[in-house]
């Protein structure tokens, strides 16, 4: 397969375009036009990638994206179908492990070492061997590649779409369905898989060409219509939801977009495919699907090979043995497997130009090494064998429509014994196939039925249209209706059933189908899942009709000939694709910008962009303990609760009372979910009367907003809250001398007596109005002030102005987690988890014990008293120590839990941290706590916070 | 997620705006057991029919709906 053809109109390359590509480090001859498997296939490329279980040879058969054997990374980017890819310039294609040489391929001698039901047989019994060859298996399939990290991060796309009408597939009875529907005033979306419309027309030679011309033509005029081509409908859900994704080519930013079209109707009009035909060795590189070998004439110029053998059983095969040799192509000959042969005008046609003819006739094998050189023949009554040189096979057991869209529908596909064709039945009214799907083969007829279908899906919206279904009815009646397109795979016996495959994704061949019956699995369902036929890639569309049928000829006595259920996707869909549309954007405090001006460095931690420190946390966190420091702390959640049943909701959802709370004073609560889980803890001041504002946890705004809307909703209290954690933004100024810095910008009274620990003020600062919190979460003397967003980096600097020269610094979140530890304060979801109750997490104290009402409170009373099923414990170690935050809690080989947060105080000269631990004995004075860490277990000693200022006596300054 | 609710502020959205909040449950009585606590935290209907349900309009409105939903088909009768 080298050089081209001459040039033609069906051809799509751009020849004044040449471009180059990279394979496997080679540079490779192309056109604008070429895909990457066209452009492989010009260079005289054979092996395209190395199979799942055995790691043979496999190549591009069907070149429409079906097959799944033309698989690549292409620019970093694995599993990429290189025949639905653009070949672009400077394009880096490299094939998913050792082509030529692969070590595994060995496998292919040991097939008997893989019985049919493997992976059923292999784990099941003995125990240590699967324990032992786990490792060994695991790397054993072929074609997987090697994950290596992209340079850039891929972009997807989603967009939302709700046309009155979605037609899937842009052939001629799709377009023509399109065109009907917008000629009645609809709105279209139209999508099709290959990069162009046209569909099967496309590489019908001239004539087909010029129709397809013709239809896209009149597309064109509609601008009602949008038509999305390198789209696949990959799935349909129930209500109608259509998953079309499209690859995007060339310039765009996109890898792939994701179309979520909700049209109100549907045509689908997907068409047909081959059915590859089962003989030993069918998969060797060279053995091509009818289409394929039509799409490398027709669209790329490229000869499927020098001497060409056609087998199948129906006349389209003769045709495209015509085609061939239109084009100047060489053929060894054409086995025809039916009884009564190949219709004689075809026949006689094809012998006209010296072509053999074999009626009768099926193929029993392929001979070669690493590409086909030659076929073997058997006479269906076992009289005659042959073989025949070649260097192509293109074979066919019959054409199959692509029905999987119509399951999801609900459809199911029934086999007509006299078309050997499946056709749909129980589509629902708005849903109508059309065209090849259906079987119709003439123009004519596909066009006028995708009138109808259009005219039908329409109507049942309640448009009328009539006219247009009367016509196309008349057209219908006079050309050729259904033809008989046949699909009956031709099994020979007489051949090496081992080496047929049935399904190529998995290797499943046809003695391990056989197998497979025999062991009992004669239901298509549950063959398929003891096989893993039909299970790959292709989601069946290489091998279901050749499954059913082997299962309906083995059994007869099953009747019709099934499918097995098709479900979402009908083809592999990339993660990226289903991510797509889910902007994730951390949020940033006002004073992100201008901390990062100063030297923070930044990290992303929950919804947030925090600043981690300014260069060394411990100076940072010795310097709120000597002196003071500032620190950004506008993640908090804060709310206003207002209403005449604020009272009502505060109650429900805090463990401590609101009624009594006095104005200036600061009520710290926590929260419990309903299981009685600590899940929040924060501050509650009242603002006048039924009103309140309310802090919660970093980060946590969203969700307390969901959860206090929630008791809102079920009692339908009147209280209403705000979110005010954007608008306000909090500086926590900490240190022994945070009081000087303040007076500095304040004529308020701000002394103890005036402003004592946990109470709260509006305060002047440098003119900004603040709300002046007395808290004590780093074990000093502190203020929180909320101050309004659009002052906070205002006040920062003014702070840091005059603060400096008294020793104040600014500090970020790592200095602030030493202070809190060193004080020994638990964070709720960071110190504890989704299963640690309010006691469990030493917060028991704050529970009020007569409220009734509070949420969680039932259960907190059931279980008060009970033994812990975990708790909170505090340890330290002498000196520095390199264990990390989720190192285990140890005991012997008994796992207790895990270090929830650490740190190096340089305060106290130790590494201080918390755990969440099963109870145990050594939870006590002089206790060992044992940490695993970086394989080798690290004593650490049980301690009782605070590790600093036990007395609490600094904060009260 | 297949479906749209039509939140009666924001109109027919995706269902990924909204959080689900589980059955509607009628949470027990102040002196009712632990067995009947776990049951109701623990424990749904899930039967393939009609059920009401609780979706919080997270990034739309911030309303909580109830919904009756059929959970074998997500066919929405009710908001
Ligand atoms: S050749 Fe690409 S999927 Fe078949
Ligand atoms: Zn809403």
């Amino acid at each position: 397969m080298t050089g081209r053809l001459p040039e033609s109109p069906t051809q799509v390359l751009d020849r004044t375009r040449p471009l180059k590509i990279f394979f496997d480090g080679r540079p490779i001859d192309a056109f604008e036009g070429d895909t990457v498997a066209s452009a492989l296939l010009a260079a005289g490329a054979d092996t395209f990638s190395r199979s799942f279980k055995y790691h043979r040879r496999r190549s591009a058969s069907c070149l429409s994206g079906q097959c799944g054997r033309c698989t690549m990374n292409v620019d970093g980017r694995m599993h990429v179908k290189t025949c639905q890819t653009a070949a672009r310039d400077g394009m880096v294609v490299e094939p998913q492990g050792n082509l030529e040489r692969d070590t595994k391929a060995l496998a292919d001698s040991f097939s008997w070492a893989m019985p049919t039901g493997f992976y059923y047989k292999m784990f099941y019994k003995p125990r240590w061997f699967w324990k032992r060859v786990k490792e060994t298996i695991r790397a054993m399939p072929g074609n997987m590649g090697e994950v290596k990290p992209l340079a850039a991060r891929p972009q997807f796309d989603a967009v939302n779409l709700t046309p009155e009408l979605l037609v899937v597939g842009g052939g001629l009875a799709g377009m023509e369905a399109a065109i009907t529907a917008a000629q009645a005033g609809a709105r279209v979306v139209l999508a099709e898989t290959d990069p162009a419309l046209g569909g099967f027309e496309r590489f019908q030679g001239d004539a087909g060409h010029r129709r397809a011309e013709d239809s896209i033509r009149r597309l064109q005029q509609h601008g009602t219509i949008k038509v999305l081509t390198s789209t696949t409908v990959s799935a349909i859900y129930p209500d109608g939801l259509a998953v079309c994704v499209e690859s995007c080519g060339g310039d765009e930013k996109f890898v792939e977009r994701s179309h979520l079209v909700r049209p109100r109707a549907m045509v689908i009009a997907t068409g047909t495919g081959s059915m590859p035909m089962l003989f030993a060795h069918n998969d060797r590189p060279g053995v091509l699907l009818p289409e394929a070998a039509q799409r490398l004439i027709e669209l790329w110029g490229i000869e499927p090979g020098k001497k060409v053998l056609l087998a199948g059983g129906d006349d389209y095969l003769a045709r495209v043995a015509l085609q061939l040799l239109d084009k100047g192509v060489k053929l060894a000959g054409l086995v025809d497997f039916r009884a009564g042969g190949l219709d004689e005008g075809l026949g006689s046609k094809l012998s006209e130009q010296g072509v053999r003819v074999w009626n009768g006739y099926t193929l029993s094998g392929s001979r070669g090494s690493k590409r086909i050189e030659g076929a073997t023949l058997a006479a269906l009554d076992g009289s005659d064998t042959q073989t025949v040189p070649c260097d192509t096979i293109v074979a066919s057991s019959g054409r199959y429509p692509r029905h999987k869209l119509l399951g999801q529908i609900g459809a199911r596909m029934v086999y007509d014994p006299e078309l050997h064709f499946y056709l749909p039945d129980g589509l629902p009214a708005t849903h109508q196939a059309a065209g090849r799907l259906l079987g119709l083969e003439d123009p004519e007829a596909i066009m006028a039925q995708g009138r109808l279908a259009a005219a039908a899906a329409l109507q049942s919206l309640g448009l009328e249209l009539a006219a247009v279904e009367q016509d196309a009815r008349q057209q219908l009646d006079r050309a050729a209706a259904l033809q008989a397109v046949a699909l009956q795979p031709m099994l020979t016996e007489n051949k090496n059933k081992k080496k047929t495959f049935v399904c190529y994704c998995h290797d499943v061949s046809e003695a391990n189908i056989e197998q497979a019956m025999a062991e009992g699995w004669d239901n298509i369902e549950t063959c398929k899942r003891y096989t893993t036929a039909t299970q790959g890639a292709c989601q069946g569309a290489m091998c279901e009709a050749n499954f059913a049928h082997l299962m309906a000829r083995k059994r007869p006595e099953l009747g019709a000939r099934v499918l097995p259920t098709t479900r979402p996707p009908v083809a592999s869909i990339t993660l990226g694709a289903l991510a797509a549309g889910h902007h994730d954007h951390p949020q940033r405090s006002p004073l992100h910008q201008v901390q990062l001006e100063q030297g923070g460095q930044a990290a992303r931690m929950g919804a947030w962009m925090r600043v981690m420190d300014f260069g060394d946390q411990e100076a940072e966190s010795l310097a709120v303990h000597q002196a003071a420091g500032i620190c950004d702390v506008s993640m908090l959640g804060k709310f206003r609760v207002f209403g005449p049943d604020a009272e009502k909701l505060l109650n429900r959802v805090m463990t401590k009372k609101v009624d009594n709370l006095a104005a200036g004073k600061i009520l710290y609560y926590a929260a419990c979910n309903q299981g009685g889980i600590l899940i929040d803890d924060g501050v509650a001041l009242k603002m006048g009367d039924h009103d309140y504002f309310v802090t919660t946890t970093t980060g946590r705004a969203p969700v307390t907003e969901e959860w206090f809307s929630r008791w809102r909703r079920e009692e339908d209290w009147q209280v209403w809250m705000v979110n005010l954690t954007e608008t306000r933004a909090g500086i926590n100024l900490a240190g022994p001398r945070a009081r000087e810095v303040l007076a500095l910008l304040t004529d308020a009274d701000i002394s103890d007596t005036a402003l004592p620990f946990l109470n709260w003020a509006w305060l002047e600062i440098a003119g900004v109005s603040v709300i002046a919190m007395r808290m004590g979460f780093v074990g000093e003397l502190s203020y929180e002030l909320l101050c309004p967003s659009s002052q906070a980096v205002f006040l920062w600097n003014r702070m840091l102005e005059v603060g400096e020269p008294l020793g104040l610094r600014p500090f970020g979140l790592e200095a602030l987690n030493i202070c809190r530890l060193e004080k020994g304060h638990v964070v709720p979801n960071v110190d504890t988890d989704a299963f640690t109750t309010l006691f469990e997490s030493s917060f028991g104290w704050m529970l009020n014990r007569t409220k009734t009402e509070t949420v969680g409170k039932p259960i907190l009373d059931l279980i008060a008293g009970d033994e812990f099923t975990e708790q909170v414990i505090a340890f330290s170690i002498e000196g520095r120590s390199p264990v990390a935050d989720g190192s285990l809690v140890v005991n012997g080989p008994r796992q207790l839990g895990r270090v929830t947060s650490i740190r190096y105080s340089p305060l106290l000269g130790k590494t201080i941290g918390l755990a969440l631990v099963a109870p145990h004995e050594d939870w006590r004075e002089g206790g060992k706590v044992r940490l695993w860490f970086d394989g080798r277990e690290v004593e650490a000693d049980f301690a009782k916070p605070p590790f600093h200022d036990p007395a609490g006596e600094r904060m009260k300054m | 997620m297949a479906f749209l609710i039509n939140c009666p502020n924001c109109g027919h959205r995706n269902p990924y705006e909204f959080t689900f909040g589980g059955e509607c449950k009628q949470a027990p009585g102040q002196d009712a057991d632990m067995k009947a606590w776990c049951e109701y935290l623990f424990f749904y209907e899930n039967m393939p029919v009609f059920q009401d349900e609780w979706w919080y309009h997270a990034m739309g409105c911030g309303e909580w709906l109830k919904i009756r939903r059929n959970i074998a088909t997500h066919e929405i009768v009710e908001v």
